[in-house]
Formats: C-alpha cells, sequence, structure tokens
C-alpha cells in the first residue's frame, strides 16, 4: 500500500480501504460506453466524519474522488472515474435510515440505504415513497433523489427536484453544510425534530438553493452524507386502471387531464416492449408473445382514497375521470390482456425483481432519456424511431418509458435500447444509434437535463453561459478541483 | 454623490430621456417603503436614494446597463413593484432600475402549464388571465398587487399555495442578466427547448437565484421567468358585484369560504394537517380574529368594533383556520365540503357566527380570498408600524408551536403597553402543497414613532433569541434574514458561501447586495 | 416653503406604504391584463413619483425637509395628473388615508407658495376677468342657448337652475347637447331657467389646480345668484360643475342650499315619473363611460372634525369615527338607468367601469397644460370603448366629450363620440 493508502487507512480503518485488482476493476468500467480507468483505491467510510475527513485529506493531496452510493451494476458512467488516481469513495456502509416521522412525512437517509430497505420501514408508519420505475435492488435513495431520477406519482412532484428534502453534505472544499430545512438554526437535528420540523423543505437555506447545486452534479459538488425524501401517505383504498392505445396523441391527452385534475396519483405509459420486459418470466418467447399481443402503449394510473370518505372520493373521481376519458376518446379497464391494473400496479410499486428487469431480455442495455413537454412527446418518439431504422435497431424492441414530471409540466421520456454485450455487432449498433439519436434529438428540442458520459459535451457545447457560470460555481465549492472531475463540463 | 455626467449620459443613452432620472423627488419615491422597522440606520424613515433611476425596457436595455455599471463600478439594484424595504440599498453609490417597463405577459401555454412574464407583472393580472383559460398559480402573502414573477424578495408564500405551491417552487426557465453582464438562461431554456424546466442541465444555475428568499438584488437582473400554472376549476370571470371596498362574489358555486377555531394548538396542528392531507383546498391559511374583523371593516372604527365581537365568539379558541375550497363539479365540491365539516367535528372546532351568520360578509371575503386581494387591512391601514417575526417555513405541527411561543411574547409587550392589544395570538400564514409546509408570521403592531418601532425592533431581536434556543421547541429552518437581528445570528457558514458566491458570480460587486450578503 | 395644509394630513401621509395598488384598478375588478391599470400619470410616466402613492412619498420629502422647493420638474409631476380619484378609490380599498386631499393640498401649496404653472396663467386670469375656465368673452357666455325660449333666472324665478359650465357655453361644437338638455326639461314640463351670460364659473377646476380662492369666490357668488333666483334645484350636465356645487362647496362649507342634480339623475328621475317617454328606437350598441367628478369624487362630502387617537395599545381611531369616501356612492347608475330606457340601445359595458372607471384624460388641468397627455389617456379610453364592440362612447361630461372627439380627431377612429343627453333627445323626438 502507498503513503495514500496508508493514510486513508488512518482515517478509515485498514479494512475499509480496498485496492485488490477484481474490486479496482469493479469500479473501473459499468454498463455504458464510457471508457474504462481504474480508481487507485476503494474506500469505505462509516459516517460523515469520515467523508469529511477523507475530502480534506484529497484537497491535500490533489487525490480526485468519485462518490457511489448504490451498489452495482451501475450503467451511466458517472461512477467511473474519468481520470487517474481516483479513489472511490463508496458509501455503502452508511446505511442508517436515521429518521421517520409518519406525522411530518418524511425520511432520513444515509447514502447506502436502498429503495426496499426503506420502502419496508416508512410502511411501519403509514407511508409510501414515490419512487422510479422499477429501480434495481442495489439502487440507493438518496443516489436516485440527487440524479433527479422521475417518480412514478408525478402529482406530488411540485418541482423537478422532488422527493429531495434537505441534505448535509461535505463539500468538495471539506466544509460540511446542510441545506434546506437541514439548516437547523440555533440547533442541532435532534433539535429540530424535537421542535416537530419536518426537516423536508429543500430550500435555501437563506438566498441559495444549495441543494440545486448538489442534484445532478454526479458528486462533482460535495458527497451527500444523508438526505431526507419526502414521503407520501399510504392510500387506504387503490382504485388503479389501465388504458392501451396505440394512439399516443389521445392517450397523452387523458394524461394531461388526469394530471392537470390532480385526479391520478401513480401515472405513467409504457410501451408493450417494456411491459413485456416488466412481465416476462420466459425468455425470449413469452416476452416475445407479450409485447406482440399487448397494445402498442399502456397507461398505469391510480385514483386513490385516504383518511376520509376514501370511497366517495374515489366515486367523485372515477366519474371525472370517465368524462374526460369520454371525451377523448380513449377507455380505462381493469385489465387488458389478463394483465390487471392492480397487479401491475403493485409489481411498479417496488424495486425490481433480480436479475434487474432491464437486462433481462439481452443482457445489456443503453438509455435515452431527456425531458420534453407533452405537445412534443409524440415527435420524439418518432425521431427515435427514425433513427432506429437508420441504424437497423428494430423499432419493436425499442422500450420507452413516458413519465409526466413535476404535475403534468414536463414528461421524461426514456428509450430502453437492448442489445447482447456479447456481440460485437449489437454494441456496435447501440453505440452508434445512441450517438446519431441523441444528437438529432438534442437538436429536435430533447432537453437533456441529466448530462451523463458523452451527453456531457453534446449539452454544454450547446450552453455556453450556464457552462461558464457552472464552471464558476464548481470553482467555489471544489476549488481543488478533486470532485469527480472530468464529469459534465469541468 | 451624484452620476458623472459621462456615467448618466450613457446610460441615458441606453434607455432615453424620458427613462432615467436623477430628480432629487423623483429618487425619493425610491427610498421610502413599510418596513423602517426592519432597518436600523441613522435615518429609520428612508434609504439611501438611488444616484438615478431607470426603468429600462427589455432585456438588452438591462444588459446594456448592467455592462456599464461594470465598466464604471457602479451598484445597481432591479425591483419590480417595489412593495418593501428591500427595494432600496441601505447604501448610497447606486442606481435604481425600476422594472416597470417590463410588464408583459408573454405566453400562456396551456398544454404546457406555463407561462412566460417579466417582472413587472402583477398577480391580479396574471391572474385574470389565467382564469379565462381555466388556469391559475401561486400568489405571494403581499397579494395581488405584486409581482407574479417567480422570484420575489419573500419566501414565495402566499394565499393559493395549498394548492398552487410556493411561487419560488413555479419558477420554470429564467432569462437572467448576471452580474457580470451576460444573459444567462437557464434549465431547458439555455438548452433551446423552451420555458418548461429549471433544472440542470446537471446541476441547476438557479440555485444561485434564488433559495428559501430572494438575493433582493444581489445576483443581478431577472428578466423573464417561465412560471408553473395550475388548474382553476372557477368560471373565467368571476362574478364580482358590489362597490368598494365591499366587492362580493355573486352566487358562486362549487367556491366556498369558512373560518373555524379550535380549543388547543394542539388540535390546530391535527385540523391543518388532515385539511392538507385530504388535499380539498385552495386556500389553507392560518389566521385569526384580527385577520377576520380586518377585512370585514369599512374603516378602522368598524374593524375594531367587529374585533371585539368577533373575540367574544372566539372565546378564547385558537387556530384559526381560513379554508377556501374551489371544485370542477358538484359532486366534488360536496365531497370536499363534506370532508371539511368532518375534520371541523374531528378537532372540536366551530366555524365563527360572525361570517356564518352574514352570508353577505362572507361573500366579500370569498371574493378577496378567491382573488388574493386583501393583504394589508390586517396591518397597516392607517399608518403604522408592523413587524412580522418568527418567519420560519416548516410544518404544521412546528408552525403551531411558533404560534404558540410567539404569542407569549407578544403578550409580554401587551401587557407593557408598547405594542397594540391584539389579542396576543395573530400568527397568521399560508400552508402549502397540500400541507406540506407553511409559514406563519406573528404580527406585532404599533404606532409609526420612535418609541412604536424600537417595540417592534426588540420584539423582532427577542423573536429570533427564542427561536434559537432549543428550549422553547421552535428551532428550526433558519429565517430568510430580512432583518437586522436575523442576519446577525446567521451562522457563518451561511454567510459565508453566500459571500463566495458573491465574489465569484459578480467579481466588480455591480449588484447592490445589502439584503444578500450584508448589510 | 409653508406646508401647514399637507403637515395636517401627515398622519395620512405616513401611511402610505407603497403597496402599488393605487397603480392600478382594486384587483378584484381586473379582467384583463391590457385594461387593468387605473392611474393614467404613472401608466404614461412610469416612475413611481408620479403615482397616488408617489406623490404621498412627495409630501413625505417636502415635510421631512428633503426637498426645501418645488422645482419645475416636481411641479411638472404635481401637474401631470388628472386629480382623477382612481388612486383614492383603489387606495382606500384596503387603507383609511387620503391620497387625493394630499395631491389636492399639494397643488394649493404650490399656488400659495408662489410655484405657478406660467401656462396656467392666461386660464386663470381668463377666469378672474371674465368669470369661465376656456379664455372666452362673457359676453358671449349666453350665445349657446340663443333661440332656445328658456326662463333667464336674473330676471325670473323658476324652480330649477340649469347651470350649463364653462365648456358647454363655449364650445360651440358641443352647444346640441347642452341645448338638447334644456329641451328634453321643457318637454318634461320643468320650470327651469338659465343664467346666461351671467352664468359663472363653478370654481371647481381651478380649485383642482391649486386655486382655493378661485372655488371660494365662486361659491360665493353662486350661492347669491340662486338665493335671488329662489331656485330649488340646480342641475348642471357638467360633472365637472356637478363635483363642484355637489361636493367641493360643501368641503369648503359654503353647501348650496338648493338640490344639485347631474342632468343624468333628473332625467332618470323624470323618465321614471313618466313625464319623459322615449319612444324612437336607437339601434345602437354603445359604452358608457363613467366622468370622474360623477362618479367616484361624486359622492356627497363627509365633514369630520374630531381627533386621532393615539392610545399606545390601540391603533389610531378616529374619534369620532370618520366615515371615508371611498366612491362607494357617486352616481353610476341614474346615466344607465337613461340609457337603457331608449328602445333598441344596447349598453356594452367596458372593463373598468364606475368606482373604477379610466379617466377620459381632460381633469386636473392636464388639458389645459399637457394636451399630449390628455389625448394620450383618452386614447386609452377608447381604445377601451373599442374593445366592448360599441359603436359609440356616451359620457354625461363635456371635457369628456370633448377630449374623447380630440383624440378620435387626431388619431383616426370611427367611433361615435355622445353625451347621454343627446340620445335621449333623439329618443324623445
Amino acid at each position: 500500500m502507498t503513503t495514500q493508502g496508508e493514510e486513508l487507512t488512518k482515517i478509515i480503518g485498514h479494512e475499509n480501504v480496498v485496492d485488490d485488482l477484481e474490486t479496482l476493476e469493479a469500479y473501473a468500467k459499468d454498463m455504458s460506453f464510457v471508457p474504462s480507468i481504474r480508481p487507485k483505491y476503494v474506500a469505505r467510510p462509516n459516517n460523515a466524519e469520515e467523508v469529511q475527513a477523507i475530502v480534506k485529506w484529497a484537497n491535500r493531496t490533489a487525490t480526485p474522488l468519485v462518490p457511489v452510493s448504490s451498489g452495482g451494476p451501475h450503467f451511466r458512467g458517472d461512477t467511473v472515474p474519468s481520470i487517474g488516481g481516483a479513489v472511490i469513495v463508496d458509501l455503502n456502509r452508511m446505511k442508517r435510515i436515521i429518521w421517520i416521522s409518519g406525522r411530518q412525512g418524511t425520511a432520513i437517509v444515509e447514502p447506502g440505504v436502498t429503495f426496499g430497505e426503506l420502502q419496508k420501514e416508512v410502511a411501519k408508519e403509514g407511508l409510501r415513497l414515490n419512487i422510479p420505475l422499477l429501480p434495481r435492488s442495489s439502487k440507493s435513495v438518496l443516489a436516485s433523489l440527487l440524479e433527479r431520477e422521475p417518480v412514478t406519482m408525478p402529482k406530488f412532484q411540485w418541482e423537478d427536484g422532488d422527493p429531495l428534502g434537505a441534505t448535509e453534505v461535505v463539500w468538495a472544499n471539506g466544509d460540511l453544510f446542510r441545506t434546506g430545512a437541514g439548516a437547523v438554526f440555533g440547533g442541532t437535528l435532534e433539535d429540530a425534530i424535537a421542535s416537530k420540523s419536518a426537516i423536508n423543505w429543500p430550500k435555501g437555506p437563506c438566498a441559495t438553493d444549495y441543494a440545486k447545486l448538489i442534484q445532478g452534479a454526479q458528486g462533482t459538488m460535495g458527497i451527500v452524507t444523508w438526505a431526507s425524501v419526502r414521503c407520501e401517505r399510504a392510500p387506504s383504498l387503490q382504485e388503479p386502471f389501465l388504458i392501451g392505445s396505440s394512439n399516443l396523441e389521445h392517450l397523452s391527452e387523458f394524461v394531461y387531464w388526469l394530471l392537470r385534475r390532480r385526479l391520478a396519483e401513480e401515472c405513467l405509459v409504457l410501451n408493450n416492449a417494456n411491459i413485456a420486459a416488466i412481465l416476462a418470466k420466459k425468455w425470449p418467447d413469452e416476452y416475445i408473445s407479450l409485447r406482440d399481443t399487448l397494445p402498442p402503449w399502456v397507461f398505469l394510473f391510480s385514483l386513490n382514497g385516504y383518511e376520509y370518505f376514501p370511497e366517495e372520493r374515489i366515486a367523485y373521481q372515477s366519474e371525472d375521470m370517465l368524462d374526460i376519458a369520454q371525451r377523448v376518446s380513449v377507455e380505462p379497464v381493469k385489465s387488458i390482456d389478463g394483465l390487471t391494473a392492480h397487479e401491475l400496479l403493485k409489481l411498479l410499486s417496488r424495486p425490481s425483481d433480480e436479475p434487474y428487469w432491464k437486462l433481462r431480455y439481452k443482457g445489456a442495455y443503453q438509455d435515452i432519456f431527456f425531458l420534453t413537454t407533452l405537445g412534443k412527446v409524440s415527435e420524439l418518439v418518432d425521431v427515435m424511431y427514425q433513427a432506429a431504422g437508420r441504424h437497423g435497431y428494430p423499432v419493436n424492441d425499442i422500450g420507452v418509458y413516458l413519465q409526466p414530471t413535476v404535475q403534468g409540466c414536463s414528461w421524461h421520456c426514456e428509450f430502453n435500447l437492448f442489445f447482447d454485450p456479447n456481440k460485437s455487432s449489437e454494441v456496435s449498433r447501440v453505440k452508434q444509434l445512441f450517438m446519431d439519436a441523441s444528437d438529432t434529438l438534442m437538436a429536435r428540442g430533447a432537453y437533456f437535463s441529466r448530462p451523463y458520459g458523452v451527453w456531457a459535451d453534446m449539452v454544454y457545447r450547446r450552453d455556453a453561459e450556464t457552462t461558464t457560470l457552472l464552471r464558476k460555481v464548481k470553482s467555489i465549492f471544489d476549488p481543488s478541483n478533486i470532485m469527480n472531475p472530468g464529469k459534465l463540463c469541468f | 454623490m451624484a452620476l458623472k455626467k459621462e456615467v448618466y449620459q450613457a446610460l441615458e443613452d441606453i434607455v432615453g430621456p424620458e427613462n432615467i432620472s436623477e430628480e432629487p423627488a423623483v429618487l425619493d419615491s425610491y427610498a421610502h417603503s413599510w418596513g423602517e422597522e426592519y432597518i436600523v440606520g441613522p435615518d429609520f424613515r428612508w434609504m439611501p436614494r438611488f444616484e438615478a433611476v431607470l426603468l429600462p425596457g427589455n432585456t438588452q436595455e438591462v444588459q446594456a446597463i448592467v455592462k456599464v455599471c461594470n465598466r464604471w463600478r457602479i451598484k445597481l439594484k432591479a425591483h419590480s413593484v417595489g412593495y418593501g424595504p428591500f427595494m432600496c440599498s441601505l447604501k448610497e453609490g447606486c442606481i435604481g432600475l425600476d422594472m416597470r417597463r417590463m410588464n408583459r405577459i408573454l405566453e400562456i401555454n396551456e398544454k404546457g402549464m406555463y407561462a412566460v412574464i417579466e417582472p413587472y407583472v402583477t398577480g391580479a393580472q396574471l391572474h385574470a388571465e389565467l382564469m379565462k383559460r381555466g388556469l391559475a398559480t401561486g400568489m405571494i402573502g403581499p397579494g395581488a398587487n405584486t409581482s407574479a414573477f417567480p422570484i420575489v424578495p419573500a419566501s414565495g408564500e402566499g394565499w393559493p399555495e395549498n394548492a398552487y405551491a410556493n411561487t419560488h417552487r413555479n419558477q420554470l426557465g429564467l432569462e437572467w442578466v448576471l452580474p457580470t453582464g451576460e444573459v444567462l438562461r437557464t434549465g431547458s431554456l439555455g438548452a433551446g427547448a423552451g420555458w418548461f424546466c429549471s433544472e440542470g442541465p446537471g446541476p441547476s444555475v438557479r440555485g444561485l437565484a434564488a433559495g428559501a428568499g430572494a438575493a433582493m438584488g444581489g445576483v443581478g437582473v431577472f428578466t423573464k421567468a417561465g412560471v408553473k400554472l395550475y388548474h382553476w376549476p372557477g368560471p373565467k370571470l368571476l362574478p364580482v358585484a358590489g362597490l368598494s371596498p365591499s366587492y362580493y362574489l355573486k352566487e358562486q358555486p362549487r367556491f366556498g369560504f369558512w373560518f373555524f377555531t379550535v380549543p388547543s394548538y394542539e388540535k390546530a396542528a391535527d385540523a391543518g394537517n388532515k385539511i392538507g392531507q385530504s388535499e380539498i383546498a385552495i386556500i389553507l391559511q392560518k389566521g385569526m380574529g384580527w385577520k377576520i374583523a380586518a377585512d370585514s371593516g369599512r374603516n378602522m372604527d368598524e374593524v375594531l368594533a367587529n374585533f371585539r365581537e368577533i373575540s367574544a365568539q372566539m372565546k378564547g379558541r385558537v387556530g384559526g383556520w381560513i379554508v377556501l375550497i374551489g371544485a370542477d363539479t358538484e359532486k366534488e365540491f360536496r365531497y370536499k365540503q363534506k370532508v371539511l365539516m368532518q375534520i371541523v367535528k374531528d378537532v372540536d372546532g366551530e366555524l365563527l357566527p360572525f361570517l356564518e351568520d352574514n352570508p353577505d360578509v362572507k361573500a366579500r371575503f370569498l371574493s378577496r380570498w378567491t382573488r388574493c386581494s386583501s393583504c394589508d387591512r390586517e396591518c397597516r391601514r392607517v399608518g403604522g408600524g408592523r413587524l412580522s417575526a418568527f418567519m420560519t417555513q416548516d410544518s404544521i405541527d412546528h408552525q403551531m408551536n411558533v404560534a404558540k411561543v410567539s404569542t407569549e411574547l407578544k403578550k409580554e409587550l401587551i401587557k407593557a403597553r408598547r405594542i397594540w392589544d391584539d389579542g396576543g395570538d395573530q400568527a397568521l400564514g399560508n400552508f402549502g402543497e397540500h400541507g406540506r409546509v407553511g409559514h406563519v408570521e406573528q404580527i406585532a403592531m404599533a404606532h409609526a414613532t420612535d418609541e412604536g418601532f424600537a417595540a417592534l425592533r426588540d420584539y423582532g431581536q427577542k423573536s429570533v433569541k427564542l427561536m434559537s434556543d432549543p428550549k422553547y421547541k421552535i428551532t428550526g429552518y433558519p429565517p430568510l434574514g430580512w432583518t437586522m437581528a436575523e442576519r446577525q445570528l446567521l451562522d457563518d457558514a451561511y454567510v459565508n458561501w453566500a459571500t463566495k458566491i458573491k465574489k465569484v458570480i459578480d467579481p466588480h460587486n455591480v449588484s447592490e447586495s445589502s439584503f444578500y450578503t450584508s448589510g | 416653503m409653508e406646508l401647514t395644509r399637507i403637515k395636517s394630513l401627515c398622519d395620512y401621509i405616513e401611511g402610505c406604504d407603497r403597496c402599488g395598488k393605487c397603480k392600478f384598478i382594486p384587483s378584484e375588478r381586473i379582467k384583463s391584463w391590457r385594461f387593468s391599470s387605473g392611474c393614467p400619470a404613472i401608466s404614461r410616466y412610469n416612475f413611481h413619483i408620479y403615482s397616488g402613492g408617489g406623490k404621498q412619498n412627495l409630501a413625505l420629502s417636502l415635510l421631512d425637509k428633503r426637498i426645501d422647493e418645488i422645482s419645475d420638474s416636481v411641479l411638472e409631476i404635481i401637474y401631470r395628473c388628472q386629480m382623477c380619484g382612481s388612486c383614492d378609490v383603489s387606495c382606500k380599498y384596503t387603507k383609511d388615508i387620503e391620497p387625493l386631499e394630499v395631491i389636492q393640498q399639494l397643488r394649493i401649496t404650490c399656488i400659495e407658495n408662489g410655484f405657478l404653472n406660467p401656462t396656467l396663467m392666461p386660464v386663470i386670469d381668463g377666469l378672474r376677468k371674465e368669470d369661465n375656465m376656456m379664455q372666452a368673452l362673457k359676453a358671449d357666455r349666453g350665445k349657446w342657448a340663443e333661440g332656445l325660449e328658456v326662463k333667464d333666472i336674473t330676471r325670473e324665478k323658476a324652480e330649477v337652475y340649469y347651470h350649463a359650465g364653462c365648456r358647454y357655453c363655449f364650445d360651440e361644437e358641443l352647444w346640441s347637447a347642452a341645448r338638447s338638455a334644456v329641451n328634453l326639461l321643457k318637454k318634461a314640463g320643468v320650470d327651469v331657467g338659465i343664467a346666461g351670460k351671467e352664468e359663472a364659473c363653478c370654481g371647481g377646476r381651478a380649485y383642482e389646480m391649486g386655486y382655493e380662492g378661485e372655488l371660494t369666490k365662486y361659491a360665493e357668488h353662486n350661492t347669491e345668484l340662486l338665493k335671488v333666483a329662489g331656485v330649488k334645484t340646480v342641475v348642471t350636465p357638467c360633472a365637472d360643475c356637478y363635483y363642484a356645487f355637489k361636493v367641493l362647496y360643501d368641503k369648503i362649507g359654503k353647501k348650496l342650499p338648493v338640490e344639485v342634480l347631474h342632468i343624468t339623475e333628473y332625467l332618470a328621475r323624470l323618465i321614471n315619473e313618466g313625464k319623459l317617454r322615449p319612444s324612437r328606437s336607437i339601434p345602437m350598441t354603445v359604452t358608457y363611460h363613467d366622468p370622474c367628478n360623477l362618479g367616484r369624487k361624486g359622492e356627497p362630502y363627509i365633514h369630520w372634525e374630531g381627533v386621532r387617537t393615539r392610545e399606545p395599545t390601540e391603533p389610531t381611531l378616529h374619534v369620532p369615527p370618520k366615515e371615508f369616501r371611498r366612491g362607494t356612492y357617486g352616481i353610476y347608475e341614474p346615466p344607465r338607468d337613461v340609457l337603457r330606457s331608449i328602445p333598441g340601445l344596447r349598453l356594452a359595458e367596458m372593463e373598468r367601469i364606475k368606482e373604477y372607471a379610466w379617466c377620459c384624460g381632460a381633469g386636473g388641468g392636464v388639458k389645459d397644460l399637457y394636451p399630449e397627455f390628455a389625448i394620450w389617456s383618452a386614447q386609452e379610453r377608447i381604445t377601451e370603448a373599442e374593445a366592448t364592440g360599441a359603436e359609440a362612447i356616451v359620457t354625461a361630461c363635456p371635457w369628456c366629450k370633448r377630449n374623447f372627439t380630440d383624440a378620435i380627431s387626431q388619431n383616426g377612429n370611427n367611433l361615435k363620440v355622445y353625451d347621454v343627453v343627446e340620445l335621449l333627445n333623439e329618443a324623445t323626438s
């Protein structure tokens, strides 16, 4: 072990500094197309003090750090070092659920807590999480929040950063800081809890929205050591519905009104390929059969009731919902081809079973995702299909996930390109399609708000002012440029 | 310190001679606002005059002005409606930008659920245009005559935030003239994809524009913003009738207004949580007898008479909750009303006879609350100072504690005959996002005299001490840093970071930052 | 500078907290972005000082001696204001202060301290010499009534005195309305008389320009005239004169001892009593413009004398309680009633009406001092009228009519301009 390693050992203990080749290789690449660069060490701190000490050490020694919260496999390239000599700060040991309040609808978690772990605990308090679509079992809740992953209940998402609440962060310069309602005035977190604070307001403190500088930053500004999650109450009654359609425009119009009227809670659109990928147990026959039988588009939504007169609530909401459906010519049903709405809702309300659903078809995938508006969804889906056609990628193999976000103000559009990683022709085809489609979509107005890997260059080239300001922000929080350098525009 | 001739000329060349003034009387009209009680300075009534005031008409003019300021190292401070001391500068040597000419609604996109507006569009103007399209958006506490821009000096909390969120949360793409003179467009706007998303790409630079509160001039000038919209269940045009000051809403089906009190702060918290969680209300507002009295009287004498009657009816109960419900269908409205009445029953709540027995009075309240037009009746009707203290932003439970503790402080000052006796608990505020977060201000009022303002400043100082002492169990989310007292007690960490940010994005320190990092 | 007048209003001045309501019509009445403004001055000139609140600030600057004299630019700011009262109504929607009165006293203060507008001096000189605001000869005052065959109250008694007002007397293009009114009264059997060339100015416009002495003088003169003539009712077709007779004279302690009516009030009464029966159809869509001095400013004056308390634990109270004039009791319905009585006529309301109507632009000396501002304000109103789809804008004041007509003539427009009495006259012919 080098001097570096020894210094790290002094901070977090020998057993928590890893440098065996197998482990390092595991962190040197992921399932994306980013180049592989091996880190020097993997450090596994256990608490914020250790994280802070590591960061301060990194500043002293000019060592790049790459924070990682989730377990593998990883897919987006953000956890792979972009530069040699980096130390992976693996936060998986930090698995405390610090606090849950059913009354305040808040959970405070450390980085290593997964969705499955947290869901179980919040359910005891009568809560549920606003989760992304079938996160993998090793996915960190905190990481998902920091990545601004879209969630499946857009009704409860008032801003794009939701449901992230407050955070504790070690800035890249080593300062400890708390954002949002974590910035307790005149006391500790425990004092705030005793004061019945909800500790989930994300803004501030004062005139800067620090959390916004951390979300989407791919670990380039600092390391978050805990985050509060805004949880929702578990309904006492759920009435889910499905709509199968070949007409995305009609479907979108229905979704728009449902969200505008705040009727639906769970609310997402999947194409037949993705539903097949999620449901199929036998490959490839069952998958193909499902895919070919299901309607091209399936919209799942749920009307829910709570404490007060839940049946009456669902009754009037159903009436209004059916009225909207009639106006836009769609037909909400309870099941499609043997698949019930209840079944699908239940399935999508928790993390993915193993293997991760996107890997089941061919063993690998590459996602293209971006944000857009309702008016452009159909158009951009067509753009994607045309790009697929140019590269000979079968359109009916593309998984599509359309998720309204921020109460319908924008839509997350995601295309899942499945491929066999062992077939170089498929790998090559997907790589080329990925680049071409990304470029074309961007040119057609798709907004790549989370610029992973090669997207970063494509995105920041198009927005010089933001790039300049971001670099200035980076210079404030990370003057030594040690935090995940080479990502984004840094 | 007058502007150098060449500087004045450079600025005049940008906006034209009729849009710039250094006439002392004109400058004075930008040197005085409410809030003397917040400001500790040599002259409590007047802030330093701007060296000149300009009326820019578009982003290009703003950009040119900022560049001149950088060249000549002149400070500048922009404001929209200018309702508050934060529009002023605490230091001399600053020019003021009155954004009044930038008052357009540029787009209302119904399918995209956003509007694009300039800084001087007021809440009332925007609401009027949105209602025609079945839409609405947030409105800040000071009311419909203030700016609808989603970055305002306040915390963004306001009337209909229970359904339409805090206005800061409704901010989408932002066009922003940085202190260095570049024009930055945030989020999807900068990417050329439109106004719909404020975040990214990657980390969001909009985080520098505002946080819990706004930078109040410290980070440049905002020139356009996308504002998130919501569904409006009411008519395209509200059937307001009557003559000023007693407008009322004629029979408005599917809209209702209620006020009720409860026996304890704990029940008040329960009530607020239940109403919030049931998602029935557009407005969920904590208010007390004074608020009801203030909006029911034609003048202060009537207000006091009504206040006594209302106080007698309230019988020492607390709370209270003001709830506005609106619905698209009759069934929905009946459901929501039923839920509300059940909740009132569950918390031993009592509706106020003063309103329930007087449908005419209630119809006036319905009109005001639907248009959010009533704000200052309760505090500055006939002059006088007013200080809102204990301004945090947190859960309903937390805020009810704040109401309780702050009432005790006020009662001390009332007993000492230093502030008006408004019964003590007049904690007033709005709760948002279906009861998830909110804010009460414990208002204290006094005469506009040296003694009155001194009493209010004392109240402010003491409030900060109570908030920062864990023993009182109202520690929580820090204040916005409006008052001198608050800023003096802010943790260094926040001040240091704000100062660092300021240095980097405003290297020549042209954006006046008295209310941002110093002062 | 002698500042006693505004010093006595200090409490009210300090009560302005810069909320900005004075710039717009009351929030609850705003129906669109386009027609949301209430104050012509701030709408046109944009600096805060032009608003009602801005002028409170100006008064405070003077009281605090931050400004120690009225410069030319300050004088201009004070006088680029139609004294329309929109700021007053909007402010008093939530507050108990007196913005318009402060502006009025600022003007009187200017005059008393010798800060005069040169452009107004010939107007005032004309008033003093020829008893009119039109810089015309007194001897010509009665020409509008030639051939009318109506009593001259300087020679015979009449129950009702019809006071035409300076604008109607000397603006020949408007004579038809003045004459129409007399014809209607006669048709209804009213015992009406006029003063012809002995009619004198009401003094109201001069007062609004800051010349309080002229108001007093003409109040006394007109009181004497009416006393000698033994009339019981004075009726006028001019909103300015109505405001002077009904409100201002009372304000300065010289309340007329007779009933004061605007012609539209009287005509509405006559229609109601069946003495006038409009039967001829006028198939036209019109919109009605509320003159400021008949509408929001036309409500009776309310005297108050008392003290303002300063108990430490109570807000400032007026003892006895003060009833504020908030525009509630202006004359809004009678002109509308008259229009509604005309067969075939359809009334389409503008967005800004009654107590929150937009000013025609002619008041407060602006027509004389800043004619382009007057026209600008009128054009704004014409645009609003056109937005209703109306073919004509109807008003009840010659100054409004003149200003609208001038604006249409200058800017080119198809909108017609009528006075209420003209349409009623046609409907009863």
